[in-house]
């Protein structure tokens, strides 16, 4: 090979990892099977994975440059390089796997098991599995706190959540919220705990401190998840049946805006700018991207059928 | 001869956890129907959100109007009421969309030692959407509902499952698209295309 086509294939290969080191969003297309990977810089599809079993959650470890892909019907999780979207392994998990987190060290992954009511904990060196803890019914979202010690479970048919010591990985508390609480989210100083309840159409706001309920805000109908964005200053709520994405300010706890995005939206993760928040529409099969400055729309990303993209879904 | 029933025994048992997955999900069909009329033609049967008389299975529809927020009861033929509120309506993308908001129930079955009402639809949190398409001077109709199975624990009893509730949407879209298109185009032999995903 002569020295000038190496040089090329050199600076080809360094631009390919300098634009796979970019914010990248995973969205999980349930219907699909398929993974579609967004590159936030170009606002586009750049690559869409097959991932069987009925790929719903989402999880990013930077650490370890891996994304881990829950998948309901395919009997564990998926993980895939983040820098090259290919999928590594899959590591088996009883039951159903739905919510998916890792810790902030990115050494533990934590998979929430919808029918065995537990979290199974994996270490993201080997994948061997360290311990499983029994939660309430049904455990869906999860978030870890930014100090790394709380892992955060929506117990779902339980109305509550459990905190989990991640020293002794215990539950230290258990806390009712609203009706169903589905996808969650913890500020950025750890203080606040957000719940979607799916069956109240309302979200919880919690004192992480002692766990207590600080407010029940009212929201649209069938709410799936949240997300902050603008420095914790905002939440976004999606509202699964109004098609609309609630804007809450979280100083006052005002919704600010209900902002119109597709069709049953579901999994909202905000990137790491703070102010764009990705919507991912299960029956429009496309995300929206809402610009938390003006509270308005302002991409549509075609995906994939059924796109889910349940967790914290956007790589640094 | 053991060996073989144990492990056909095993595969079973793993095939029923596999499908069995995740709580209820929610499911999305599709019905289709290509209709040999002008698109404009076929919108003017069914544009009126309280006028279901072009479906057979409906005996006749209280309330209406196109505003968003309208409410309609339907009646079927075996008794039954439906209620569904009117998400949106657009007469230029000629469609419509709404949800069922209240059901009344065939009776009662005893499952996992509750008594459990069985919805004159088996379905929970319906919602649907009719759009008329032109396609060529034909008209495509298509009909997309999302719902999930009727009861919402684990372990359905047969008349609240996945398999109960595509079963009785298949029917409403089809018996419905199906009747429009005789309606609209006598002699044609059009015919509903479905497709479930969930």
């Amino acid at each position: 090979m002569s020295k000038p086509s190496i040089v090329v294939i050199a600076f080809l290969t360094a631009l390919a990892t300098m634009a796979n080191a970019r914010p990248h969003a995973f969205i999980t297309n349930q219907l699909d099977n398929t993974v579609s990977v967004i590159d936030t810089d170009r606002q586009q599809v750049v690559d869409t994975v097959r991932v069987m079993g009925k790929p719903a959650g989402v999880a990013v470890n930077p650490a370890k440059n891996h994304i881990y892909i829950s998948t309901p019907e395919g009997g564990g999780f998926a993980v895939m390089d983040s820098g090259t979207f290919k999928v590594l392994r899959t590591v088996r998990v009883g039951g159903a796997s739905l919510g998916i987190a890792v810790d902030k060290a990115g050494e533990q992954v934590f998979v929430a098991d919808w029918y065995e009511h537990s979290i199974t904990v994996f270490d993201t060196q080997t994948f061997a599995q360290i311990a499983v803890i029994s939660v309430g019914k049904s455990p869906s979202g999860m978030t870890v706190s930014p100090d790394n010690k709380w892992l955060y479970v929506a117990n779902r048919v339980d109305d509550s959540i459990s905190q989990i010591d991640l020293k002794k990985l215990s539950i230290r508390n258990t806390t009712k919220v609203g009706a169903h609480p589905f996808g969650i989210a913890v500020d950025s100083k750890g203080k606040r705990l957000y719940t979607a309840n799916v069956e109240s159409d309302d979200v919880t706001v919690l004192d992480t401190r002692r766990m207590k309920k600080v407010a029940t805000l009212k929201v649209g109908a069938r709410p799936y998840a949240v997300t902050l964005a603008m420095n914790d200053s905002l939440l976004f709520v999606t509202n699964q049946d109004d098609g609309t994405v609630s804007a809450i300010d979280t100083a006052s706890l005002k919704t600010l805006a209900v902002i119109e995005v597709g069709d049953k939206p579901e999994g909202i993760s905000t990137h790491p700018d703070g102010r764009f928040v990705y919507v991912a529409n299960w029956f429009d099969n496309n995300v929206s991207v809402i610009d938390a400055k003006t509270l308005e729309w302002v991409y549509t990303i075609n995906t994939g059928e059924g796109s889910r993209a349940f967790g914290e879904f956007i790589s640094p | 001869m053991k060996k073989t029933s144990l492990l056909i025994s095993a595969a079973l048992l793993m095939f029923t956890g596999v499908v069995n997955a995740h709580g209820p999900v929610r499911a999305k069909m599709t019905a289709t129907i290509t209709i040999d009329a002008p698109a404009a033609k076929v919108w003017d049967v069914i544009k009126d959100y309280g006028d279901m008389s072009w479906h057979p299975s409906i005996k006749s529809v209280k309330g209406g109007g196109n505003d968003k927020g309208a409410v309609r009861t339907l009646t079927l033929g075996n008794g039954g009421t439906i209620t569904e509120e009117l998400k949106s309506h657009d007469d230029s993308k000629m469609a419509y969309k709404y949800k069922i908001t209240d059901m009344s129930s065939t009776g009662t079955i005893k499952h996992a030692g509750q008594d459990e009402e069985i919805p004159v639809l088996p379905v929970g949190n319906y919602a649907a959407e009719i759009a008329v398409e032109d396609k060529g001077g034909k008209a495509e109709v298509e009909w997309v509902a999302t719902y999930y199975r009727a009861y919402v624990n684990n372990n359905p009893p047969a008349e609240l499952n996945e398999e109960a509730a595509d079963k009785a949407v298949t029917a409403v879209l089809t018996t419905g698209l199906e009747a429009l298109a005789k309606k609209v185009a006598p002699s044609g032999k059009a015919e509903v295309k479905i497709d479930i995903k969930r």
